[in-house]
């Protein structure tokens, strides 16, 4: 009775939010409805565990949620899933919410569901996936998880259960829990023209399972790539069983299986995006290779982390990292390095306002590698973001740029940020800063604007053309 | 700036760069050298490995021992446990050995993990430590005498991610301006250890506050024979990123009690 009543309670704010406000529909009906009965994700009826995959891990959770949902119903299957990224216990209760009967029934062929690492667990209590996807277990939100270990402790006692677990072949932490486990399905990418290594210096990580030194080869992303513990067993395979091959950035085409497939979005990162969505629906749903090609050339990515703003005669690329993620701020340098064009960096690192209390890290920035950048053609750099705009700079300089290269500016005024690309001679600019200020300098590009849906639109337009988003 | 002409060279250890990998703090190492630059020192940098041989931590002037994960302790401890009474002699006669953020745990007594398991540390500082079930992320803003004249001290800035509480016998590093430092409780941050420094200040430390990696230069300049009054560098940088930091941490929401 109790499940009833959160059922019916939830679905009654879900009609209201709809009237009201859908942008607080991804969770809130599910969070209320969890007060009545905290355990209501579990009281769901008409869900085979078999059918339930979990995608979990540091980055690229969303983007394999959005991939993966876009192919199986591309190839005719129904699917629940938590695609506005709510991606905790109420954030799943929404979903089953929307989908559910008045009873509690849920029918669909799938239920996929993106799902914070740090609360996998909690999830896995009350619907026991048959399947979980591990993206990647990385340093991040370092306020919150303190190391990758915390996170990995935490992951541990669900991924010792029977599960089939995908997983990233060329990721130490995601591909340690394929030992002692027998029902394991591994993801990887082959070499590519945009795969690097780091100046000798920088640190590697610590095996997860034995605490002596991962060898990379290479990467192809940051912590990334073929790799060998030094002292134990654990290691990348030589072949994933699903492996992305013959990438052409270029052209926008890489082959699975022999089978040709385009890229949406010509970043290196994606590549394991692509080549985990290509291992579920084939496991999961026997999609093979050829039809999950065809789905591929029409998908469109939410939430993108790329995107182009046009500026009088500049060009701003904007790259949205995630804080305290040096990852995120590597890749967003890599590409910025492999444009051999004369550009602008202005490099927006800010405070974390993530949660109380707020404070000013940008340690993560020493994790990364800039010296390809800085050796490149970079006209000016502009450091900006309040508190925190003189640590950056200062990294830069650490990295040998010249400081008469540099201006800085303790402010995240919109203003400030345009008068200084003005300065710029060249109209190729390259902006990292948090959404906060990326939107605010949207707002402030469409009010001058006279036509404001043209422009959005062909900035969309572009967007797309380019395949410069997440 | 320009570096002095190179005169003398300083010796430093990086231990285990590869396992206790945390946070940047490559740059600590970075900064050693810029700032020994501006002295007339050259600093030869050893990445120690498990697999280097013959390490004797009495061949070096500096020794930096960064943060990892408190899973890896064990296998550090291992190799660590031979070099203790060396690594004790190295902090007693006073040579300086910089521990940042989880790694005290293995210089101390012993540490209570979560799962109520028990790690036996080295002992060379009286201290004991508790594993936290939350972490806690904060700026960390501290004063200290660290190779200061008589009644001065110096500000120091930084991020801390504290994953443990920190019960301390010793003489603290600092005094709190704000922070959670050792345990939240008091305004105790880290330990001071004739001229070794244990602290909770994670990430570039030396960067960020290189007035302090000119005391520490400074003394391990004199510690091998080269007795420096002063050296000048500009710090405008870090000095505007300190003025900053301090106000924003002045109006800070915070849900510390310890600094007011």
């Amino acid at each position: 009775m109790r499940f009833l009543l959160a059922l019916w309670f939830g679905k009654f704010l879900n009609f209201l939010i709809n009237i009201i406000d859908k942008s607080r529909g991804s969770n809130f009906s599910g969070e209320k409805a969890l007060r009545i009965d905290p355990q209501m994700v579990a009281h769901f009826k008409g869900i085979d565990p078999e059918k339930v995959l979990f995608i979990t891990g540091t980055n690229g959770k969303s983007t394999s949620n959005n991939l993966i949902n876009h192919i199986l119903k591309a190839n005719g299957k129904t699917v629940v899933s938590n695609l506005e990224g709510a991606n905790l216990l109420a954030g799943v209760a929404t979903s089953l919410l929307k989908h559910s009967s008045l009873t509690g029934k849920v029918t669909a062929d799938f239920y996929i569901f993106e799902t914070d690492e740090r609360y996998l667990p909690i999830i896995y209590r009350q619907l026991p996936a048959a399947s979980i996807l591990v993206t990647n277990l990385q340093k991040d939100q370092v306020q919150r998880n303190g190391d990758p270990d915390f996170i990995y402790r935490k992951l541990q006692p669900v991924m010792k259960q029977n599960i089939r677990l995908f997983l990233n072949n060329e990721e130490p932490r995601a591909k340690s829990f394929a030992m002692d486990h027998d029902r394991v399905i591994t993801y990887g990418v082959e070499k590519h023209s945009e795969s690097f290594r780091k100046k000798e210096g920088y640190p590697s990580m610590a095996c997860p399972v034995c605490h002596h030194r991962i060898s990379f080869d290479y990467y192809n992303n940051d912590g990334v790539g073929p790799f060998r513990c030094t002292n134990c067993g654990n290691q990348s395979s030589p072949q994933a069983d699903y492996m992305v091959r013959d990438v052409d950035f270029e052209n926008r085409t890489f082959t699975v299986d022999g089978e040709i497939f385009s890229m949406p979005y010509n970043i290196p990162y994606m590549l394991y995006n692509y080549a985990a969505a290509v291992a579920v629906v084939k496991e999961l749903a026997g999609i093979g290779a050829a039809d999950a090609a065809k789905a591929f050339s029409t998908f469109r990515n939410v939430g993108g982390r790329f995107e182009i703003l046009k500026y009088k005669d500049k060009t701003i690329k904007y790259m949205r990292i995630k804080q305290e993620n040096p990852e995120t701020l590597q890749t967003c340098i890599n590409i910025m390095a492999r444009d051999p064009g004369r550009k602008m960096v202005c490099l927006g690192l800010c405070p974390l306002v993530d949660m109380i209390p707020h404070y000013t890290n940008t340690f993560y920035a020493f994790d990364c590698d800039f010296s390809e950048l800085t050796a490149g053609d970079v006209e000016k750099y502009f450091c900006f973001s309040e508190r925190v705009c003189y640590d950056t700079a200062n990294r830069l300089i650490y990295e040998g740029v010249d400081p008469s290269k540099i201006t800085i500016a303790d402010t995240e005024d919109v203003d400030t940020i345009f008068a200084e690309i003005d300065k710029a001679q060249t109209d190729n600019i390259y902006m990292i800063t948090w959404l906060h200020t990326y939107e605010h300098m949207q707002k402030k590009l469409h009010l001058q604007d006279a036509e404001p849906e043209e422009s959005s639109a062909a900035r969309r337009s572009e967007q797309a053309d380019k395949g410069e988003a997440e | 700036m320009e570096e002095k002409k190179l005169k003398t060279q300083l010796k430093a250890a990086w231990l285990l760069p590869d396992i206790l990998y945390l946070h940047g703090e490559r740059g600590n190492i970075l900064a050693f050298q810029r700032v020994a630059g501006f002295a007339g020192a050259e600093v030869r940098v050893d990445r120690i490995d498990f697999e280097t041989e013959n390490f004797d931590p009495m061949n070096y002037d500096f020794i930096f021992c960064p943060p990892g994960e408190m899973a890896a302790f064990p296998t550090v401890l291992e190799w660590m446990e031979p070099l203790r009474d060396k690594l004790l002699r190295f902090v007693e006669e006073g040579r300086v050995l910089l521990v940042t953020g989880t790694s005290q745990c293995m210089f101390g007594k012993t540490t209570v993990r979560e799962d109520g398991s028990l790690l036996e540390g080295l002992g060379l500082i009286d201290c004991s430590f508790t594993e936290r079930k939350m972490v806690y992320g904060d700026d960390l803003y501290f004063e200290t005498g660290y190779g200061c004249k008589e009644g001065e001290t110096m500000e120091i800035f930084g991020s801390q991610i504290q994953m443990m509480d920190v019960e301390s016998r010793e003489t603290p590093f600092g005094t709190l301006k704000y922070g959670f430092g050792n345990n939240g409780e008091d305004r105790n941050e880290g330990v001071l250890k004739k001229n070794s420094i244990f602290t909770n200040t994670l990430g570039p430390i030396f960067v960020l506050n290189p007035w302090l990696t000119k005391k520490i230069v400074l003394q391990c300049l004199w510690n091998i024979g080269v007795e420096i009054e002063e050296f000048d560098f500009d710090v405008s940088l870090e000095k505007k990123s300190l003025e900053t930091k301090t106000m924003f941490t002045a109006g800070k929401v915070t849900r510390l009690h310890n600094c007011k």
